[in-house]
């Protein structure tokens, strides 16, 4: 067995993990269609009772419901899962066993995080999509470019929101409850990610922030193309950035684990 | 080439201790105050490929500590470790493919999964190839018994039941090396006899190198030919059971039942004057406590019988468990240098 065969193998593990919880993603789904429907009354109210539209409705509806259908900062049982469990092994000292392990203990954390992605897509993810295609009317994207940019954007986003995952997880080294970064993680991604409203509506000087902050790879840069607003160089631009953003993340979270499991091995956990 | 090298090996936690007081917490946290805890002292020792090896302490003493050094997850304050020529700590992923861990008090199955599905998870892992996963995992579920729980949930098990599982999982990979860090704490004597026996098999059969930690001396007799007694950081022993016994469980005890043991009492009474001598007497039993070593046990017996005509007499070695419990308490001195005297006690 090779190690791509070791890590689709156990990426495998993780889905069939996720998979018994499939109550815990249906009453995802649930919720993630409450939210949408209450962000479409919140928008459809602002749109009727005010003049000033930095967007077409149509453009706008798009946006903010497939900001609901990808949205990374949802209060998902795939998001929390490997935060909580590991955090979990943290407190309790079983992280220990993870370092016997032929596999790094990140890159375990990476296919599980693919494993439980993988299964958000298809209990929550692409239902809503569907739904908001044929229930609310919002645009498909309007070439195969922009599709097949969104789907790698996708996948990169993927990337951003586990490197900014693992790092809230690795505080829990320090803080023993990765409760409450997780809360803060969730509200700043909620704002900085551009996920409930476009960075367009943003003030001048927001936007300017903003834009040079890695959250915006997690909603604003695949919205954005999945709208069309960022196409051709722009688009392939925007990528890159993302992907700069997400080798950053992953660095970061990559010295954050050297060091905590420096402790381990020094200080025991 | 011993499979595994300890050389004056020592091991200190710093722990970060709160202060007292409102902002306790608070100052804590900008000027801490640390505070040593040394788990491991000064421990060297080597085992051999093949060889068991109980490792007995009372709490505290630094097993697993050791263990854990051993395989990696902590790395020593000093000394050197070889296990299989490799250093754990800096080569931990060399070292995890040699070595089977087995933490009586962690599980490392998947909780609410089947089984089955924990082994599947540790193929991938350990990129186990499939032929040999198939017949390991077949072959030892059978001799554990486990092959009716490959489907249950690991939560729905019992301890006894998730213990020999665990075991079976950290045997996957056909390590060189088992470790196992109480593997039969609160288990019952069926679930501990089952678990021995297949240790013991899988030292025998396939030269799995053993090291166990327990508190358990069945566990002992029945799968180590060597055993090492750590203390407070410090081996104090590294030898046998069997030696122990000889050498250190010096006190016999024979207990009769008579209608009049007073008769016994004053034949016993020539056996006095040796310091280790003892004589109670409750109703119509005498109880006889003596070094075996100084009096010559048929001597006494015969004595006895001729002339006290006991009912029922019966014979007793010192419980070894006490034993241990003693040289816990007073250090392996006290029960190792008295030297025997004078053989026979008599005149
Ligand atoms: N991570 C740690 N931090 C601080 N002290 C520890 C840590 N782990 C163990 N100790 C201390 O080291 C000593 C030995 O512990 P341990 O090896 O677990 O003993 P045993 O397994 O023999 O019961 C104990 O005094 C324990 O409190
Ligand atoms: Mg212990």
């Amino acid at each position: 067995m090779n190690l791509m065969q070791r890590l689709y193998g156990l990426a495998w593990i993780s889905i069939r993990e996720r998979l018994h919880f499939r109550f815990d993603f249906f009453m995802t789904l649930i919720s993630n269609l409450m939210f949408s429907a209450l962000f479409y009354m919140v928008w459809r109210a602002i749109y009727t009772y005010s003049d000033v539209h930095v967007m077409s409705w149509q453009v706008l509806i798009t946006y903010v419901m497939m900001g609901q259908a990808i949205n990374f900062s949802r209060w998902s049982p795939a998001d929390r899962a490997p935060v909580y469990s590991a955090s979990t092994r943290i407190r309790t000292g079983d992280i220990a066993l993870d370092l016997v392990r032929p596999i790094d203990f990140q890159l375990r954390r990476f296919t599980e995080a693919i494993g439980f992605f993988s299964v958000e897509m298809l209990w929550v993810n692409i239902p809503s999509f569907l739904l908001f295609i044929i229930v609310l009317g919002i645009t498909p994207p309007k070439d195969i470019f922009s599709a097949i940019g969104f789907l790698i954007s996708l996948l990169i986003a993927f990337i951003v929101s586990f490197g900014l995952n693992s790092i809230v997880m690795m505080i829990s080294f320090w803080t023993t409850n990765a409760q409450g970064a997780q809360i803060a993680k969730k509200a700043i991604l909620d704002i900085l990610s551009g996920t409930l409203i476009p960075f367009d509506f943003f003030p001048a000087a927001l936007k300017a922030v903003v834009v040079h902050l890695p959250f915006q790879g997690m909603a604003y840069i695949p919205l954005s193309i999945y709208t069309g607003k960022l196409t051709g160089m722009a688009m392939v631009q925007a990528l890159f950035e993302q992907l700069g953003w997400a080798i950053v993340m992953l660095m970061i979270s990559r010295l954050i684990w050297m060091q905590a499991s420096k402790r381990i091995t020094i200080y025991g956990g | 080439m011993p499979i595994i090298e300890v050389d004056h090996v020592n091991k200190v936690f710093k722990t970060s201790v709160r202060r007292e007081g409102r902002f306790g917490t608070f100052i804590s946290l900008f000027s801490p105050v640390t505070r040593q805890v040394t788990a491991v002292e000064d421990i060297s020792f080597t085992i051999e490929k093949g060889e068991s090896v109980a490792y007995l302490g009372p709490n505290g003493a630094g097993k697993s500590t050791t263990i854990k050094m051993l395989t990696g997850i902590l790395e020593p304050s000093g000394g050197n470790i070889l296990v299989g020529g490799g250093k754990p700590h800096r080569n931990r992923i060399h070292n995890s493919y040699q070595i089977g861990v087995v933490f009586g008090q962690r599980s490392q199955l998947l909780f609410d999964l089947p089984v089955r599905d924990s082994y599947e998870m540790l193929r991938y892992m350990y990129g186990i190839p499939h032929a040999h996963y198939r017949k390991n995992l077949s072959e030892f579920a059978a001799v554990l018994e486990v092959e009716q729980l490959l489907d249950r949930p690991v939560r729905t098990l019992s301890l006894g039941q998730r213990m020999r599982c665990e075991i079976l999982a950290a045997l996957l990979h056909e390590p060189d090396i088992l470790f196992l860090d109480e593997p039969t704490i609160g288990l019952d004597v069926i679930a501990k006899e089952r678990i021995r026996s297949f240790i013991e098999q899988i030292n025998r059969e396939k030269q799995v190198t053993i090291l166990l930690t327990t508190h358990d001396l069945d566990d002992i007799e029945r799968l180590c030919s060597r055993l090492m007694i750590i203390d407070k950081g410090n081996l104090i022993y590294d030898g046998s059971l069997g030696y122990i016994r000889e050498h250190f469980a010096t006190e016999r005890r024979i207990r009769m039942v008579m209608p009049d043991p007073a008769a016994a009492t004053v034949t016993a009474a020539r056996f006095e004057g040796n310091a280790d001598f003892r004589v109670s007497v409750q109703e119509q039993m005498i109880e006889i406590t003596y070094d075996h070593r100084q009096i010559d046990t048929s001597e006494l017996l015969r004595t006895l019988l001729s002339t006290c005509n006991p009912r029922d007499l019966a014979m007793q070695d010192e419980n070894i468990e006490a034993l241990i419990r003693r040289i816990y308490q007073d250090g392996i001195n006290a029960v190792h240098q008295q030297p025997p005297r004078t053989a026979g006690g008599i005149r």
